[in-house]
């Protein structure tokens, strides 16, 4: 055949979907759904983040969410040092801070102030545990279960220690009344469609980033360590460095997905790296299918959407959970696959 | 007896403790440039654990491996097969969701680092290398295919061939015949007289057959150490040889 087929090419429906999004503001001018459809891209792209890891490289990472919490605390402490001070005491201290009666702001605070040193951290932070539980989960070569309780007990760890130092994180409450995000006189406000642009912007950008690795060469090894991890060993690669990078890609994908879900939500929660949303992940990226990056982004999206809806409405306020858990059962008894599989070529 | 000293691949008096079993006991073993070595033994003679030492998988508790003069002794398995030395697995290990294709290019002689190969995609000197290799293995027109729906033979002629990409100097194969059908072994006999003529190999078979059509000099292992070594005439009619094979009904019937 000579005729392209332009949606068995990626590029096209990528480029197609981010187009139909970004004019997405032209239809629908409340500005409430366009938070909703804002905070549900973030969703999806912890879901992308998860499918990189799990679907690609066979990481079942349980503790995903903590990249995402970390971005948006990152986030959150930049905004928060950029409030207008009508909460805060002497020197412009948080209001968390002054109720717990600290009076100069931590050390580790201090470098916050830059907007740039914020989002560079929201990256970073993440990518730094990434490469510390790398080293020590692949270089013991744990694998299977162990990673997954690894992972989760890393996060629980953290996310102990940020409810634990409340002085310093907002504990329980995280951090609330955040001034909205700027750049010079670019103002990004949560309920304006200009938040949403520089969120439809950042997901066009991940998931073509996130489409070349894994049409790369590097992206073929993430799969083959999955399939057979000591095969690829016996080729001569260093499968920890493989799995350690994939982890990376990961949590800094991750990281941005949390600093978005801040400048939407404007607000940061320990919630955001909770046992609760990290298992969320794994079951987007399940329904969607974990194998294809889309898949689970197209999965988060549906899942995230519909437990807005059906929340919301009448009929079902009390009967959501069951819905969606019923939609969890379905796909994963009749579409192993997720609903990418209904849309797989098979290669026979 | 050959000098040790031409020897490619050379272990001395090495030794492996499963927890108090010794599956290698004291065992001197080498393998000349361009030899193909046959590796025979009654079960549980620790011939895969032989081969498990030499490419990293197993570590060895006692003695020394040496490797193109190299001391490879209990390396990290990617170092030793950085360093030439290529493994085929006994249960055909291949990437099963991955298509023929993107199997060999994953084991495509290049470059091994992450950095450089992520922002390395395909392109036509490589479509060229696997078609070579493809060919090679009997394998061009299943290039398409996902791994997991190859036949069984195809399934080791494939792990056969990521070896082979890798450019090894030496290839040891773990039964590579097991599973085959008659016709798939004498292609497979054909796939090793080539493979002969410009590698060091290897070989733990238990097909006497086939180690006949490949091999001139097989070593016999028993109960962790090498019982016998020689022509395969020579071998089959080994008393000692004979008695370690159950019911003494010699190797040939094994």
């Amino acid at each position: 055949m000579t005729k392209i087929n332009f949606f068995k090419n990626k590029f096209f429906l990528y480029g197609l979907f981010c187009f139909v999004l970004f004019l997405f503001p032209l239809v629908v001018d409340d500005p409430f759904y366009l938070n909703k459809i804002s905070t549900y891209i973030c969703f999806g792209l912890l879901a992308v983040s998860l499918s990189l890891s799990w679907g690609y490289t066979g990481i079942l990472n349980l503790g995903n969410a903590v990249f995402f919490g970390l971005g948006s605390y990152c986030m959150a402490m930049s905004l928060k040092l950029k409030t207008d001070s009508i909460h805060t005491g002497s020197g412009g201290l948080p209001d968390f801070m002054v109720w717990n009666n600290i009076t100069e702001l931590p050390w580790f605070w201090e470098p916050f102030y830059s907007l740039s040193f914020g989002i560079f951290a929201g990256i970073a932070v993440p990518v730094i545990l990434a490469i510390i539980l790398g080293y020590f989960i692949f270089g013991g070569r744990a694998s299977g279960v162990y990673v997954a309780i690894i992972t989760l007990a890393a996060m629980i760890v953290i996310y102990l220690l940020i409810m634990d130092q409340q002085a310093y994180t907002g504990g329980f409450n995280g951090i609330t009344d955040l001034s909205s995000l700027k750049f010079g006189n670019l103002k990004f406000d949560a309920y304006g469609p200009s938040a949403y642009y520089l969120i439809v912007s950042v997901m066009t950008f991940i998931l073509f980033l996130t489409l070349v690795i894994t049409k790369s060469r590097a992206g073929l090894i993430f799969q083959a360590i999955r399939d057979d991890e000591n095969r690829v060993r016996f080729l001569g690669y260093n499968v920890g460095v493989y799995k350690t990078a994939s982890l990376c890609i990961s949590a800094g994908i991750g990281g941005v997905a949390g600093m978005l879900y801040t400048i939407v939500m404007e607000f940061a929660s320990p919630t955001f790296m909770s046992i609760t949303l990290s298992l969320s992940v794994v079951i987007w990226c399940a329904v969607g299918g974990r194998q294809s990056i889309f898949g689970s982004f197209v999965g988060a999206l549906v899942i995230t959407s519909g437990q807005g809806f059906l929340s919301e409405s009448e009929t079902f306020l009390h009967t959501w959970t069951l819905i969606m858990g019923m939609l969890f059962i379905l796909s994963v008894l009749f579409l192993p696959k997720g609903l990418a599989g209904i849309f797989d070529q098979k290669r026979k | 007896m050959q000098s040790i000293k031409n020897n490619l691949i050379q272990l001395n008096s090495i030794e492996v403790n499963f927890d108090g079993f010794k599956a290698v006991n004291e065992f001197d073993f080498g393998v000349k440039a361009g030899e193909l070595r046959c590796l025979i033994g009654p079960n549980g003679a620790g011939k895969t654990t032989v081969l498990d030492l030499i490419c990293g998988k197993t570590k060895s508790s006692k003695g020394t491996i040496i490797f193109n003069e190299q001391d490879i002794t209990n390396k990290e398995e990617f170092i030793i097969a950085r360093k030439g030395i290529g493994r085929k697995f006994q249960i055909p290990s291949v990437f099963k969701e991955l298509t023929v294709k993107e199997n060999l290019y994953v084991a495509l002689n290049s470059s091994l680092g992450f950095f450089n190969n992520i922002i390395k995609f395909f392109n036509h000197t490589d479509q060229e290398k696997i078609d070579k290799i493809a060919e090679f293995v009997g394998l061009k027109d299943d290039l398409e295919k996902q791994a997991q729906f190859l036949s069984h033979g195809q399934t080791q002629w494939l792990e056969i061939a990521l070896v082979v990409l890798k450019d090894p100097s030496l290839i040891l194969m773990d039964e590579p015949t097991a599973g085959m059908t008659n016709y798939e072994t004498s292609q497979t006999v054909e796939l090793f007289n080539k493979l002969k003529e410009t590698r060091t190999l290897i070989v733990v078979e238990h097909d006497m057959g086939f180690v006949k059509e490949i091999s001139d000099i097989v070593s016999v292992m028993h109960e962790g150490k090498l019982l016998a070594e020689g022509k395969t005439k020579d071998i089959e009619n080994n008393e000692k040889v004979k008695e370690a094979y159950l019911g003494n009904k010699g190797i040939t019937n094994a």
